[in-house]
């Protein structure tokens, strides 16, 4: 009893803490692999959807965050002249007060040439960096190009991969000075991923092109914001810097093998590369309590009747910001196949079929984009009131008001798709939240 | 006389402003030519140092993949592993796509026969032709035979650029010489040989790792709008391993290693008012620095300089940009100012030299109108004296007593005679020059007024030992001013009574030709020098010799005599003889209209 009682009284906690404290050191990336359809029809050929799921640990209040090496690019080129200008020194000058003396910032500014303002420092003197910051004067083009790739050499002067190495690009006119095509951005993207940054990209204004944005932002895998108004600039700003103090795991890689002759037909919203029926893909970073995922579209041969076949096999390698170690998550993707009607639809993984439809959904917007491109105002129409229709469908049968939110979103789409003046705003809209959709990006 | 002085001051301030203004043009341009030739070779230094730098990167570059390949060839046992090369494109930043080929041209990465990617689908199919040409990468040194030309031209259409050679630092005579053709065809004949002879192949000695005698070398090729670039290298076993690079990541690497430009201008930085920009094959701006401001090349923005890069880079290019030398805009106020100092001084002594030159015509004036009045005023006594002493002459009674007075009688009124032509001549002189001496012939006999002069001198003329012996061809009536007549003759025998003493005849002969009266003096004295003829009309001109020394006289007969000559439509001339002086004088005497009185 009195053993009892004090294993109750003293080591019941105790054992808390430690489990707590080990809790704290083993704290890593949660992955959760699941099927839209886990129970399928048998013998029957068919698609279905893999959602592979990472969100981050939680970051706690009390230890010390993860140091920032930031580089901000601002366009200063002669359209930005008057507000533009000035709201964005001030959201970039606000956004700098939330940094410490162990993050790094550097601020270069672009016109037809590229200066770098503040060269890659600590932040310890902020009012410096104010002034340095209010002194840029909008004039000139836009070297876009440039001031990227400048703004990465200033990362590298502290780059480091236990650090959030990020460029934070403001645009707000067409790159009209180097490359200047979405492909280029997108290699340049591609090769800063690999460095371990990553190009935040938000245009502002109605001018900045939109595809190139996306590109540059998706490649290296930052955040993309279309900001209409200069005075969003600020909270955009702080948004940013909030994701970017949040980030708990970095240089994410994903492979993906399928089994059982399973065969990858496509991943939804992400850049992935297919070889056979393996898939890689990468995410640079992983922000606090955020949820990440990729949707993979399967055709799956048919199957006799079975239980807990494996579909795939998932295998996640990180860099723990925290611990500073390499960290691999490994998981199955299991599936039933079944004669019953009832069984399969009851197995039926809302949550990830919701995800999956939306991505799909997505996927359909893109092309509705590209059609109205090449001038065929009608054929876009059809895409997007198809969509409405499938996310109608969908979202009946899986009870989901997110599905039906995104179905009236696409029927709004197909109306303000036809206005020729009003395309310019719509086209960086949707661009802006597809791109959110594809990233899940957090705001 | 009155418009010639400012005319001559206004051309001695002209003449040596124009001069200074073209001394001033010529400086000016030929400091511009020598400030255009040094700028020149300034910033053809800056350019190839920035080609330098530029070279300098892919050297760099390629020292990093040359280990990239030693460790992947090393870590994969001497042969390349695809699964180490997935991972190197998967990390690298630069590289975008790799590929292997063994001696025989056949893949062995990406895998023929394994599932390829898209993107590796896509890579393979662009750079398809690329691959199936073993002699860019070298596989038969010894043998001459050229690309297939299709692949490779140069200048005309940038679709088809591809160019093959190793860099530019590097070309080094190596142990072993391999040619490198592939870029040959793209240069003009004759240059072409020179460069083929330049592209030796750097031999890289890489004992330890198979690449003893390896070759390598940069391909840059265009396509899809853009240039590609490929690094290689081949193992003595001929399997020949090629990076193709990130294209967006060069250029960026690229425009990393260029300097920034600052935020405010700076007179003092470098490339203060100039702009260096990277042009691409298509002409596209890559980058700019420097510190030019907006708008100051204006409409006319061509560059100063254009520098082609070296490979790989070859068809890329620098332009350097500044407003050229408009500097001198400064020079040509002050050159302007310079002139204007000096006009305005020359000016200031130009007019200063002419109130002078007035003041004195002023004084000059005052003393003409001096003489003349006193001539006038002399005129009148002398009149009356003339009167007389002509009337004491006729009344003195003709005896002996008397021949004495008579003989001073007759002195006075020679000699009151001569004053009176002086008088005259002054008078006549001064009339000439202000313009208003007037001819009035009238009809008379020449013959008859030369006669009356004779008369008059011949006493004098006999004191001083002369004779005139007159002969006239003709004595028709004429219209002539007998005074403007007895006035040069008067000046002539005074001239010879003065000069020519003791020379015996003077002789006048007198005749009329086609309206024209010629009457030719002659005299037997010592004449004038044929270099004095002309001076001799000067007023105021005395010929100095011996012979004139101790003469008095005025110095204005003989020009005085011309003038009038020449008022009455004729001359007077000086000819030629054999001894003594002989003056022609002619004087248009029109025949008088018949019936005419006077």
């Amino acid at each position: 009893m009195n053993i009892q009682s004090v294993t109750r009284r003293v080591l019941l906690p105790l054992l808390a803490v430690v489990m707590g404290l080990s809790s704290v050191q083993a704290r890593e990336i949660n992955l959760t692999t699941s099927l839209a359809t886990p129970v399928m029809s048998a013998d029957q050929r068919q698609n279905t959807f893999i959602k592979i799921s990472l969100e981050g640990f939680k970051q706690e209040h009390s230890e010390k965050r993860i140091p920032a090496n930031i580089a901000i690019v601002l366009d200063k080129s002669g359209s930005m002249q008057g507000e533009k200008i000035q709201q964005a020194r001030e959201a970039a000058v606000m956004a700098i007060q939330r940094l410490n003396e162990n993050d790094i910032v550097s601020v270069v500014s672009y016109d037809s040439r590229v200066q770098v303002v503040v060269p890659a420092t600590r932040v310890s003197d902020k009012h410096q960096i104010a002034r340095a910051i209010r002194n840029i004067h909008a004039n000139g083009n836009t070297a876009l190009f440039a001031g990227v790739s400048k703004g990465a050499q200033e990362l590298r002067k502290f780059l480091d991969l236990n650090n959030v190495n990020r460029v934070i690009l403001l645009s707000d006119g067409l790159a009209n000075v180097g490359p200047s095509t979405p492909n280029e951005l997108g290699q340049l993207g591609l090769s800063l991923a690999k460095e371990g940054m990553s190009v935040t990209t938000i245009g502002l204004g109605l001018g900045y092109n939109e595809d190139l944005m996306t590109q540059l932002a998706g490649y290296s895998d930052g955040n993309h914001a279309f900001v209409e108004n200069a005075e969003d600039l600020a909270r955009i700003f702080q948004y940013e810097f909030g994701d970017v103090l949040s980030v708990v795991a970095q240089g994410v890689n994903i492979e993906i093998h399928c089994k059982n002759g399973v065969r990858p037909v496509r991943i939804l919203g992400r850049e992935a590369e297919i070889r056979g029926n393996r898939i890689t893909t990468r995410m640079n970073q992983l922000y606090s309590e955020q949820e990440k995922f990729i949707i993979l579209e399967v055709e799956i041969p048919a199957q006799s009747e079975a239980q807990n076949l494996e579909v795939a096999d998932v295998g996640v390698s990180y860099t723990n910001l925290y611990s500073k170690q390499a960290q691999s998550l490994r998981n199955r993707v299991l599936a039933s196949f079944s004669q019953s009607e009832k069984q399969i639809q009851e197995a039926v993984d809302v949550e990830t079929y919701e995800a999956a439809a939306e991505q799909v959904a997505n996927e359909e917007s893109r092309r509705a984009i590209k059609l109205r491109d090449q001038g065929d105002i009608e054929a876009a129409k059809s895409v997007l009131k198809q969509n409405a229709i499938y996310l109608d469908n969908l979202g009946q049968s899986l009870a989901s008001p997110k599905l039906l939110e995104q179905k009236a979103e696409a029927l709004q789409d197909a109306e303000e798709l036809e206005s020729e003046q009003g395309w310019n705003r719509k086209r960086k809209e949707l661009k802006e939240r597809q791109y959110k959709r594809a990233t899940q990006q957090s705001y | 006389m009155k418009t010639r002085t400012p005319i001559l001051l206004a051309s001695l301030i002209i003449v040596p402003l124009i001069l200074l203004a073209w001394f001033g043009v010529r400086l000016q341009s030929n400091q511009q030519e020598l400030l255009k030739l040094q700028l020149g070779a300034l910033i053809e230094a800056q350019l190839s140092d920035v080609n330098a730098q530029m070279v300098q990167h892919f050297a760099r570059l390629q020292n990093a993949l040359d280990q990239q390949i030693d460790d992947l060839y090393r870590s994969g046992n001497f042969t390349f592993h695809s699964q180490a090369i997935d991972l190197l494109i998967k990390q690298s930043p630069q590289i975008a796509r790799v590929f292997v080929i063994n001696a025989e041209g056949k893949r062995l990465y990406p895998m023929p026969d394994s599932e390829l990617t898209v993107d590796e689908q896509r890579f393979l199919a662009q750079t398809r032709e690329l691959l199936a040409t073993p002699n860019l990468f070298n596989y038969k040194p010894k043998d001459p035979t050229l690309v297939t030309p299709s692949l490779v031209t140069q200048s005309a259409a940038p679709e088809q650029y591809l160019r093959s050679e190793p860099l530019v630092a590097q070309k080094t005579i190596p142990p072993q010489k391999i040619m490198l053709r592939a870029p040959a065809a793209s240069y003009s004949a004759d240059i072409a040989q020179a460069d083929i002879a330049e592209e030796q192949m750097v031999v890289a000695e890489r004992s330890q790792t198979g690449f003893d005698t390896a070759a390598s070398g940069w391909i840059a090729w265009y396509a899809d709008t853009r240039l590609h670039h490929i690094y290689w290298r081949r193992n003595n076993a001929g399997t020949v391993i090629g990076f193709a690079l990130n294209g967006a990541r060069l250029t960026a690497d690229l425009i990393t290693n260029l300097p920034t430009s600052l935020t405010q201008v700076q007179t003092d930085a470098p490339l203060h008012n100039a702009e260096i920009r990277l042009i691409n094959s298509g002409g596209e701006q890559i980058y700019a620095w420097g510190q030019l401001a907006e708008g100051v090349l204006g409409d006319n923005n061509k560059p100063l300089k254009i520098f082609p890069l070296s490979h790989p880079l070859g068809s890329w290019r620098l332009e350097y940009f500044a407003p050229g030398l408009s500097a001198p805009g400064a020079n040509w106020i002050s050159m302007a100012l310079l002139i204007a100092i000096t006009m305005l001084g020359l000016s200031v002594i130009a007019w200063l030299i002419y109130r002078e030159y007035q003041r004195d015509m002023r004084l000059a004036q005052q003393r003409v109108n001096f003489v003349n009045q006193v001539s006038h005023e002399l005129k009148t006594p002398l009149t009356n004296v003339r009167m007389y002493a002509e009337m004491l002459e006729q009344s003195l009674p003709d005896d002996p007593e008397a021949e004495r007075a008579q003989r001073y009688v007759g002195v006075i009124s020679n000699e009151s005679q001569r004053l009176s032509r002086l008088i005259e001549n002054v008078l006549s002189f001064s009339r000439l020059g202000r313009g208003n001496h007037t001819i009035t012939p009238i009809r008379g006999i020449v013959a008859d007024c030369v006669e009356t002069v004779i008369e008059n001198f011949a006493p004098m003329l006999l004191q001083r030992g002369l004779k005139v012996a007159f002969t006239a061809e003709d004595r028709t009536p004429v219209l002539i001013d007998c005074g403007a007549l007895e006035q040069i003759l008067n000046n002539l025998l005074s001239n010879c009574e003065k000069y020519a003493a003791n020379s015996g005849d003077i002789r006048i002969h007198s005749w009329i030709d086609a309206g024209m009266t010629y009457l030719r003096v002659t005299d037997n004295g010592p004449g004038i020098p044929k270099a004095d003829w002309h001076k001799v009309f000067t007023p105021f001109y005395r010929c100095s010799n011996q012979l004139t020394d101790g003469v008095t006289g005025t110095g204005i007969g003989l020009g005085l005599a011309r003038e009038i000559a020449r008022s009455h439509g004729g001359d007077l001339v000086i000819e030629a003889s054999d001894q003594g002086a002989s003056f022609l004088i002619s004087l248009r005497t029109d025949i008088p209209p018949q019936g005419a009185q006077q």
